[in-house]
């Protein structure tokens, strides 16, 4: 594909996701910075790979582009190691946003964005974007008994990674649906 | 603590409008990708000033690195002529200086502007000690809202917030160890403005000390950083530097002062030593 090729497709998968990959970035992040890190890791990764992208099965890879992403703007602002960042800009952050209203839902976006990326990517689409189990299954490329079986990971995981993190869960919520 | 609702919590995150805000800043920024990228074949250094300075914010050491990794590095190590009958400062004798000091005291502005005038002003008090680590205090508005200290000998960052009475604990690697250090230490800046090509500015005067100035700046990009060098003591008295710093996904033009420098400065060492009030919780992770 040549270099005007390539822009041509991008102009078509930016009209035709741009929206889309907003609103799935801004539910994963919930904070400015950490979206705009992860939205111009994302347009960047539409250019990569765009090939892969102007296919008509594409959905699968464009959540796989946008949530990997997403974990890398999450590792990037809590460090490899899962605690505080060293930069000034994330504690700045804390100090502008009022705690008690984000805490609870950052928790729960940092835990995904540390899920394995099929469980992820599952979770979100059958919670975030509640999409069924037939579309998590084509955009994972898996049976919908894989699929809820990568759900059903995620919630498991998702809880164990809360815990950890000293927030306390209803036991008797395991079914989510 | 009552119980939480996953269930309830990733509906919630599910059902959660994106704010028109938001949806600007994505479109901007696609608008801005695909201009570079009609101006360049290369794919993959478009935003790479971008991803420098991603969310540091403070970093006068991201502002000169820019400087020197573009330019030739090569040290200036004459001394420079005098001119005119005033004295002059001896270059080449002022990293020995300041490499000597065990222990350093300044003060940092910056200001970066936003648009319709909006500008972020955080000043911050810096204490480094050879062996101590160092302690950042930093100020919005006139009040203390972060404190870092940064303590090798036992391998951990603290950032204390005091009006929200909570703190994050980061253990460091032996990678973060040098890395951090080198981010709070204003010499680093001093040796790399030194390190880079350089023109001489001539003479000034700053709260009444006669002052000698360097200006580097950056090829291709809007960085450009001064140093001021008391001409009587050799010792530095002013780090300005001039560009753009990557903030809300865009770059805004920044400007940062460090200056008030105590060299070998006598302080309690207790300063260093992070003593979180009792009443102070641990942040988790976010």
């Amino acid at each position: 594909m040549t270099h005007q090729e390539r822009l041509a497709v991008f102009d078509e998968l930016r009209a035709k996701h741009l929206r889309f990959l907003t609103g799935v970035l801004w539910k994963l992040t919930g904070d400015r910075e950490l979206f705009a890190e992860a939205m111009q890791d994302t347009l960047l990764g539409l250019w990569r790979h765009l090939e892969k992208l102007g296919r008509e099965d594409s959905l699968g890879y464009l959540y796989r582009i946008a949530l990997s992403a997403n974990a890398k703007a999450w590792r990037n602002r809590i460090g490899g190691n899962g605690k505080a960042p060293p930069g000034g800009a994330d504690s700045r952050a804390e100090f502008v946003l009022p705690p008690d209203r984000t805490e609870l839902h950052q928790a729960v976006r940092r835990a995904i964005a540390g899920l394995p990326e099929k469980q992820g990517r599952a979770v979100v689409m059958r919670y975030l974007e509640q999409q069924d189990y037939e579309a998590v299954a084509t955009a994972l490329g898996c049976s919908e008994a894989t699929a809820r079986s990568h759900v059903s990971k995620a919630v498991a995981a998702l809880k164990s990674q809360l815990v950890a993190m000293k927030w306390d869960w209803d036991d008797g919520e395991e079914q989510l649906e | 603590m009552a119980k939480n609702n996953l269930n309830d919590v990733l509906r919630n995150l599910g059902r959660e409008e994106t704010p028109p805000d938001i949806r600007r800043m994505a479109e901007e920024m696609a608008e801005r990708l695909r201009r570079d990228l009609a101006q360049t074949k290369q794919r993959e250094h478009l935003m790479w000033r971008e991803y420098i300075m991603r969310n540091r914010i403070v970093q006068l050491a991201a502002a000169v690195a820019v400087l020197t990794g573009v330019g030739v590095i090569s040290y200036h190590l004459g001394v420079s002529p005098g001119g005119a009958g005033l004295a002059s400062v001896a270059w080449g004798e002022i990293l020995y200086k300041i490499e000597s000091v065990p222990v350093i005291t300044c003060k940092m502005k910056l200001t970066m502007d936003y648009p319709q005038g909006r500008q972020w002003v955080d000043e911050s008090d810096i204490y480094v000690g050879r062996e101590y680590g160092s302690r950042v205090n930093s100020y919005k508005d006139g009040r203390l809202y972060m404190i870092k200290y940064f303590v090798p000998a036992r391998k951990v960052l603290y950032i204390v917030h005091p009006q929200l009475k909570r703190y994050m604990e980061r253990t460091l690697s032996d990678e973060d160890l040098a890395g951090i250090g080198e981010e709070q230490d204003p010499r680093q800046a001093v040796k790399q403005i030194l390190a880079a090509s350089y023109t001489r500015l001539g003479h000034s005067e700053i709260d009444g000390v006669e002052v000698e100035g360097i200006e580097a700046r950056g090829s291709g990009t809007a960085e450009t950083i001064r140093l001021w060098v008391d001409v009587k003591t050799n010792w530095p008295v002013r780090v300005e530097s001039e560009g753009q710093m990557m903030s809300e996904g865009q770059l805004r033009p920044s400007h940062i002062v460090v200056d008030h420098f105590q060299w070998d400065a006598q302080i309690d060492p207790g300063l260093f030593e992070p003593n979180i009030p009792t009443d102070y919780t641990l942040s988790g992770p976010r």
